[in-house]
């Protein structure tokens, strides 16, 4: 890694640790609690270099369910998404790759505009695992070719809630922008489908610290953009419309790019 | 509803927000490239060559210049050529690595390279060991064919790409315990799951022993290779540990080639008939932007002395069956065999 990439690392983790602690001061009693669970219809394209520059292409359903804590001024939540199913070598190849996609984010948001505010805009770090597998059907060996990625990143939420004539809620437009800046990646070796700790035979834990490797800006660039619209239906429970995208690209010595659209419906219960 | 103009304000200025995220993320998305790639006869091209130039494992072994092969085949490329002659072009270039696990596949062509055993005589019959030799008084467990003559025991083994489970091994192992001696015929076997391999060997075994390292690349340069991992085979529980003959021919391949290697090994064991074909690594897949699949040695495979293997194993004993012996129904390879062991 380069002298400034190692610079612009430091800053942006300095950053995101001063974030944290400013977060933390600023958490209230009184919180809210909302859960939420939401089906995803998720378009996939990926392309595995290691395995072709063909994209691997497909619709599949998806899970998502969320847990938020909301204070005056600090919000966290927690997020699980994970959804399987095949992928189809595009455009006219009978090929086909089975993926399976499994997600954790924690993100932990500070509120940079008055409470009161209808528009809203929430800035902070956020910690995510993701782990993306694709099993090729009908190859020789290398069937098989995964990532498993945690990162720290910043993340940015606008909110607008629009109110009636006698000030109720209404809808709430969200937006919510996360770029990962610095991560752990752990993926096969070069030329094999197993990692390098398990080639020398180690499992587990250990083939994990001695496989992963620190990635970052230009070798990990991702960017996930999730827009939704809420609508209360009581005044405790809400339905929604989102819609996520989320691009990555990992070009160390496996190269990997995806992009996923998910269109979907949610419906939060506040606790 | 009735919104008041503020909030109208806070709408424009959100939509306002968004946009300008979801034009940044457009631009974005096209730095990451998700189109098909281009799938012209020149682009192909460069496709195949770049994929065998970083992931190939066997340029040193086979001694071939990589680079004036691209300078060479790159004259002949023609994007208004058809398929056919595209598939002919591609095939020609790949031939000269002299690699059976170098193979290039598309919706009605397969090429694969033969010199490993083509050229040579075939020293194996199936016909004739079926009916002069097994005649149909022969037992089958899985994909193994067996017989007990005698007091020396016979076992065909043809191919390692079906599975061959350790109850059906047993069986046979089992069976002829009984025998002073031991035929394994693994001629015209091609390879297959290097596993089965792994547990047919298993059986002739005492202690764990090592079979073989295995390179694997580690980044796109020739020279590029993880230092050599060791592999150990233990011993399975049901062992025959008493005099082998392996019966061998050209075509003993890949897999087959790797367990003539690890028998060879053994000091109770024999290895008659011709060279084994070799094939000494493990081949990868990777699909060309045309939809066509390519298959290459991903590895290299090397001897517990840490030699290669990819030229094939040398027997103990070459004999070798003339087309005449062969329309006579005689098997020179299995008659030495029978009386090495009695």
């Amino acid at each position: 890694m380069y002298k400034h990439q190692r610079y612009l690392r430091n800053i942006f983790t300095c950053f995101f640790l001063f974030i944290l602690n400013a977060g933390k001061s600023q958490v209230k009693n009184g919180r809210e609690i909302f859960l939420t669970a939401g089906i995803q219809y998720n378009h996939i394209n990926a392309i595995d270099e290691t395995f072709s520059l063909v994209p691997f292409r497909g619709w599949k359903p998806g899970a998502i369910v969320e847990l938020a804590f909301a204070g005056n001024r600090l919000t966290q939540d927690i997020s699980v998404k994970f959804f399987s199913g095949k992928l189809a070598a595009s455009p006219e190849s009978s090929y086909e790759a089975k993926q399976l996609f499994a997600s954790f984010k924690y993100n932990r948001l500070y509120l940079l505009t008055g409470t009161d505010k209808s528009f809203k805009i929430m800035f902070g770090g956020s910690f995510q695992s993701k782990y993306v597998q694709r099993k090729y059907l009908d190859f020789t060996n290398n069937q098989r070719s995964f990532e498993f990625i945690s990162s720290l990143g910043a993340v940015a939420n606008f909110s607008l809630v629009l109110k009636n004539s006698k000030f109720e809620e209404m809808v709430e437009l969200i937006d919510r922008v996360n770029i990962p800046i610095v991560g752990v990646l752990y993926q096969p070796a070069f030329g094999s489908d197993q990692t390098v700790g398990n080639m020398e035979g180690k499992n587990g834990i250990i083939d994990f610290f001695k496989s992963s490797h620190v990635v970052s800006f230009p070798d990990y660039l991702e960017f996930t953009n999730c827009f939704s619209v809420k609508k209360n239906i009581s005044h405790n429970q809400f339905v929604g419309l989102m819609y996520d995208v989320n691009i990555y690209r990992i070009s160390g010595v496996r190269k990997m790019r995806q992009f996923i659209q998910s269109l979907g419906v949610s419906y939060t219960f506040k606790l | 509803m009735s919104i008041s103009k503020k909030s109208f304000f806070s709408v424009f200025v959100f939509c306002a927000v968004v946009a300008f995220i979801t034009l940044t993320f457009s631009s974005c998305k096209k730095e990451f490239n998700f189109k098909a790639s281009a799938t012209n006869h020149t682009a192909v091209f460069n496709e195949l060559w770049k994929v065998i130039d970083e992931r190939y494992a066997l340029f040193a072994v086979k001694n071939v210049q990589w680079n004036d092969i691209y300078e060479y085949y790159k004259q002949l490329v023609n994007d208004e050529s058809t398929d056919k002659e595209f598939f002919k072009l591609l095939s020609g270039m790949l031939d000269s690595l002299r690699d059976g696990h170098v193979t290039l596949r598309n919706q009605t062509d397969t090429f694969f390279y033969d010199g490993f055993y083509k050229p040579y005589l075939h020293n194996f019959s199936y016909a004739v060991l079926i009916n002069n030799y097994l005649h149909s008084e022969f037992s089958k467990s899985g994909e193994i064919i067996y017989k007990i003559a005698g007091d020396i025991g016979y076992i065909y083994i043809g191919s390692f790409s079906k599975n061959i489970s350790d109850a059906e091994i047993d069986k046979v192992i089992n069976e002829m315990q009984a025998c002073k001696g031991l035929i394994l015929d693994v001629r015209d076997n091609l390879g297959g799951n290097a596993v089965l391999a792994n547990r047919l060997f298993a059986r002739f075994i005492s202690e764990k022993k090592l079979v073989k390292y295995e390179k694997i690349k580690s980044n796109i340069g020739h020279e590029d290779f993880y230092s050599p991992q060791p592999y150990y085979v233990s011993p399975s529980a049901v062992k025959f540990l008493k005099p082998v003959v392996v019966l061998t021919n050209r075509s003993c391949f890949s897999a087959c080639n790797d367990f003539v290697m690890y028998m060879s090994q053994l000091e109770q064991v024999k290895i008659f008939g011709d060279q084994t074909g070799g094939g000494g690594s493990v081949p990868y897949s990777y699909l060309l932007s045309n939809g066509w699949q390519l298959n290459y040695s991903a590895t290299v495979t090397l001897s517990p002395q840490l030699l290669t293997i990819e030229d094939g194993i040398e027997p103990d004993e070459l004999i070798t069956m003339t087309p005449i012996q062969e329309s006579s129904g005689f098997d020179p390879l299995i008659e030495r065999a029978y009386q090495y062991l009695q």
